[in-house]
């Protein structure tokens, strides 16, 4: 097990290199760089100013040099200011991901809590009523664009009753300190938090069910019933645990999700998360800031796998390594 | 094996479920952890702005409410995080910066240059070697205090113009491009070594900054160099394909020098040397086909070398501790703005570590701002940037106690607004938000405020090199019908390119080239082209033109392409629409990829059109180039009377709607949108323009 571990961490490294290579040349490429585009519509720019600027912001090496410089940076932990933010991306980062994190993870977490226990009694009752008006209600949610729901949402709860507010993270004008504080807070994140789960929960509760499916048709659970164990201990302790065995997977693959944000929700509720950031970054050419969150990105994304791997044999016993 | 199974099974369980807690509590937990993170991030800053509040209580009077609200809420648009006057690039940073910096000159509602907390003023001086001088005397009010209690001095101010023109300075500011006394050699003391080296000449003994050995390996090193850098043009030249390989002579003929046959690379590069009197910087310069002399030589040549110490700008003199002057070689029509149109910056703040060259403790302070205006930095968090009044305000104390600045989505601003959350927000103007606002006017009222700026389709005339053929273009633009759909009453058709609400702008001026599809054909077919097969052809080609625009399907212009594209198609001639990102279109016209485009241009505060126009703008992206043009701008930079600029105006914009490179289509107007239940509506300013606006009378304002 740990001679995998180590093996995999490795092979992780590797990919990271390739991943940074594709990132750079990829950010390299984009049309249009970030003096263009801040310069853009000022007439005032001359033609050396603008060279001066590209001197000033790096820009006017190679493909090949500019990534090495960015590489021998960022090996010693160094991943540059954001041209945008005129910070160290590291703390861009730092500063923008607890919003983030709250709302990704909260509702990654609510949507879990009815995901699992919904996708099981929709398949203990297949082809019920209970089962029908579960997956109409997933698949309602499935197909709501996040933006137009959200804006549904805005015109019932904050103009219509007035009783949300319709974006922003506090209200400006209290100075709520505490409890208070967190209770707006609370307020704000409540739309923004029914949009994720409601547009989320769909696909993960089909999942369950149809893993849930599965497993009652298996033969060990007709077992259990023969043998003749209460309902509540076939479906409990033979089907439910092996119907986990997917959803760590999936949780697994959860992990940047936490991180990367989302774009559409952030903005409609104005929302300061990583979404937004990484999306103005891509638009102006931040190409620190794009970087430095891709690798942060990636990284996460290879943990993410690797600790549902593990997880996997964990919960899996005849998986092994 | 089992137990330690089970054992990291609990382990991970765990790690995940603290995880998913961890982010569950992340609400309060992590807002506060955001707060912290951002505290501890700016420990200098924290402490910097209790300091303020501090001296702000000890100065005794804190601000208080008038009546029911202490705190004025703005709905602004994203932030950047970046209040600092020298190095902001959104509107939105440089909004909050307006309250917290006072100048020494603002901008009155016609655009025109008056007192705020200081005075400019100039005359022409003769100066001994009999030139002209124009000296501008600064002077700033006496008395004022910054919001830690320290004095201001004309040394903040002189401290800024340091910052603008220091050689690594890397804002929007374009201070350091000033004909100002010596500035240039300020800016400019440091150059590569090769550039130094070849000024001084191959005679000479000074080895001050550079050694014989390297003067001599320098010369010895041009003529390889040189050929090779003669060698690169000549390959340039046939690889173009008109010149056979191997024939020098032929390729410097195309190239513009005459060199006889049998001719060597070398030679041909001793004949641009001849030309450009052995001044080697404009020749790598002017004629490389790609790299620069100094390319083909040692790298060492090409190092930075600091040419002398110069530490101080000669235009720029300290009189006493209240007034300085800044002295222009050149008049400068803009001169009042460019010195005195500036936030005043306290020195001893922000320009402790402050050297020639080093600027990273300035940029320190860009998120802690600093100044003497009307209200006092506190924090920025949560997308809201939180300001107290400052007691000590040279006009007097504001009357509400707190501005609170806050992010807004463009689309949310009028329904914040109407639900009481915000104050003060300025969304994009529509005929739907104007209805929206009347239905509701005990909540809330609007101002239409004439937009600097303005949007227009150019033409490349590299692309489209025959004027006839832009005319004919010109006269498929039909563009009142486009903008009064589009606009209605928020926006109306310009003339010329220039922005109306410059005092300059001649407001009489007729339409140059009305929609006329019967002109355009008479054009197109005066430029050559002719109908076959229902195809307007020239040389067995058809007319093709390629037009680049932003977010076509909500963009003011559609109609106007869309009745250009089916005029071209019955002509028998094609109109291609590329719909693009704004992050695409602007490197694509920028590029000169495109032979036409749909843009705008924001913030005009100066007639000066020569970055635009000039053969050698830096925005000349319809590469038009006339020496006529050139001098008529460069002749009204250096007009100081105004009926006398005009008149210039008038004539250039003339000119430049003659070359057919560029067509106005409309101005626009912002809208500002101010809440009844929340403002006392009489205390805001009787007239608001694009120049002048609540902020600049803000220490009035009062709430309810």
């Amino acid at each position: 097990m740990r001679q995998y571990i180590i093996k995999r961490l490795l092979i992780c490294i590797l990919v990271l290199f390739g991943v940074s290579i594709l990132l750079y040349s990829i950010a390299h490429m984009v049309p249009g760089d970030y003096v263009s585009n801040i310069t853009a519509g000022n007439q005032n720019i001359t033609p050396e100013m603008e060279q001066r600027m590209r001197e000033a912001y790096g820009l006017d090496k190679g493909l090949v040099e500019g990534y090495f410089s960015w590489l021998g940076d960022a090996l010693h932990g160094d991943f540059g200011t954001s041209f945008v933010y005129k910070q160290p991306v590291v703390e861009v980062i730092g500063k923008y991901m607890p919003a983030t994190l709250a709302l990704a993870g909260i509702s990654m977490f609510l949507e879990l809590l009815l995901a699992i226990p919904l996708g099981i009694l929709a398949a203990r009752r297949q082809y019920s009523v209970t089962d029908y008006t579960i997956v109409a209600i997933a698949i309602i949610g499935i197909s709501l664009p996040s933006f137009f729901f959200a804006a549904v949402l805005k015109r019932i709860f904050a103009v219509g009753l007035g009783i949300l507010p319709v974006s922003g993270m506090v209200t400006a004008r209290v100075n709520y300190t505490g409890l208070a504080l967190f209770g707006d807070l609370a307020k704000h994140f409540i739309l923004p938090i029914t949009v994720f789960v409601i547009t989320g929960v769909g696909s993960y509760l089909r999942y369950v069910r149809t893993n849930m499916l599965e497993v009652l048709s298996a033969d060990y659970v007709r077992t259990a019933r023969a043998k003749g164990l209460p309902e509540r201990k076939v479906i409990g302790k033979h089907a439910f645990r092996n119907t986990l065995i997917p959803i760590v997977t999936l949780v697994g693959g959860m992990i940047p999700g936490l991180f990367s944000g989302a774009v559409i929700t952030e903005s409609i509720f104005a929302l300061e998360g990583l979404g937004n950031v990484a999306l103005k970054a891509v638009y102006a050419g931040d190409i620190p800031y794009l970087m430095g969150f891709n690798m942060f990105i990636a990284a996460l994304t290879l943990i993410g796998t690797l600790v549902s791997d593990i997880l996997y044999a964990v919960v899996d016993p005849r998986v092994r390594y | 094996m089992k137990k330690m199974r089970q054992a990291l099974a609990l382990l991970l369980s765990v790690a995940m479920l603290t995880a998913l807690t961890a982010c569950g509590g992340g609400k309060d937990g992590g807002n506060t952890d955001g707060g912290n993170a951002g505290d501890s991030g700016n420990t200098e800053q924290s402490g910097g702005t209790e300091d303020n509040s501090g001296d702000a209580q000890d100065g005794g009077d804190e601000v208080q409410a008038t009546g029911t609200y202490d705190t004025l809420v703005i709905g602004t648009g994203d932030f950047e995080g970046v209040f600092s006057p020298y190095f902001y690039s959104s509107t939105y940073d440089n909004q909050v910066n307006d309250l917290i910096f006072a100048t020494v000159s603002r901008l009155n509602k016609d655009g025109e240059v008056v007192d705020d907390a200081g005075h400019v003023e100039v005359e022409e001086v003769k100066a001994e070697d009999g030139t002209t001088k124009y000296v501008y005397t600064v002077s700033i009010q006496e008395g004022m205090k910054f919001s830690d209690g320290e004095d201001v001095t004309i040394d903040d101010v002189i401290f800024s113009y340091y910052v603008f023109a220091d050689p690594t300075y890397d804002g929007m500011s374009t201070f350091n491009t000033l004909d100002i006394e010596g500035l240039a050699d300020y800016v400019n003391a440091q150059k590569p070594l090769w550039e130094a080296i070849s000024a001084a000449g191959q005679e000479n003994t000074d080895f001050s900054i550079w050694t014989e050995d390297q003067q001599k390996a320098f010369w010895e090193a041009v003529p390889a160099a040189g050929a090779s850098f003669a060698q690169e043009i000549v390959d340039y030249v046939v690889a173009s394909g008109d010149v056979e390989a191997g024939d020098i002579a032929a390729a410097a003929g195309a190239w513009g020098f005459e060199l006889e046959a049998g001719a060597t690379a070398e030679d041909f590069f001793n004949a641009m040397v001849a030309k450009y009197e052995n001044d080697l910087v404009a020749l790598s310069g002017t004629e490389t086909a790609g790299s620069s002399l100094v390319d083909f030589m040692d790298e060492s040549f090409a190092e930075m070398v600091e040419l002398a110490s110069v530490d101080t700008i000669t235009g720029i003199q300290k009189v006493d501790d209240y007034t300085c002057t800044v002295t222009f070689n050149t008049p400068n029509i803009s001169g009042d703005k460019q010195v005195a149109w500036l936030p005043i910056v306290p020195e001893h703040y922000y320009g402790a570590d402050f050297s020639k060259g080093h600027l990273e403790g300035v940029k320190e302070k860009n998120s802690a701002p600093m100044g003497s205006g009307p209200y006092v930095f506190d924090n920025y968090d949560n997308k809201i940037v939180s300001l107290k009044a400052n007691p000590d305000y040279f006009k007097g104390a504001p009357k509400i106690p707190n501005v609170k600045l806050q992010y807004v989505a463009d689309e949310a601003k009028v329904d914040t607004l109407l639900n009481g959350d915000i104050d003060i927000t300025d969304p994009p103007a529509s005929l739907e938000i104007i209805e929206e606002i009347e239905a509701s006017s005990d909540k809330a009222s609007y101002n239409l405020v004439d937009f600097a700026g303005y949007g227009y389709i150019g033409i490349n005339a590299e692309r489209i090199p025959d004027q006839n053929v832009r005319k004919g273009l010109m006269h498929l633009m039909n563009r009142a019908p486009a903008v009064s759909s589009y606009y209605g009453e928020l926006a109306h058709v310009i003339e010329r390119p220039m922005t109306p609400t410059l005092a300059e702008y001649p407001d009489d001026a007729k339409e140059y080239y009305g929609y006329d599809p019967a002109k355009a054909l008479e054009y197109f077919k005066a430029a050559g082209y002719e109908e076959k097969d229902g195809k307007l052809m020239k040389d067995g080609e058809q007319l093709v033109v390629e037009i680049g625009i932003g977010e076509l399907s909500t963009h003011p212009a559609k109609a106007i392409l869309t009745q250009m594209v089916s005029d071209m198609q019955g002509m028998g001639a094609e109109l291609v629409v590329q719909d693009m990102q704004f992050s695409n279109l602007s490197p694509a016209v920028t590029g000169g990829d495109l032979d036409m485009w749909v843009m705008a241009w924001g913030n005009s505060t100066d007639c000066d059109q020569t970055q635009m126009f000039g053969s050698k703008g830096g925005s000349n992206y319809q590469r038009y180039y006339s020496d006529e043009l050139d001098a008529v701008l460069e002749q009204i930079k250096l007009t100081v009377d105004f009926d006398e600029r005009c008149k210039l105006v008038e004539q250039s914009l003339d000119m430049i709607m003659d070359a057919a490179v560029y067509m106005p289509i409309y101005q626009r107007s912002d809208m500002e949108v101010y809440n009844a239940a929340t403002l006392n509506l009489e205390t805001l300013p009787e007239e608001t323009t694009s120049y002048y606006n609540y902020v600049h009378e803000i220490e009035t304002l009062e709430m309810q």
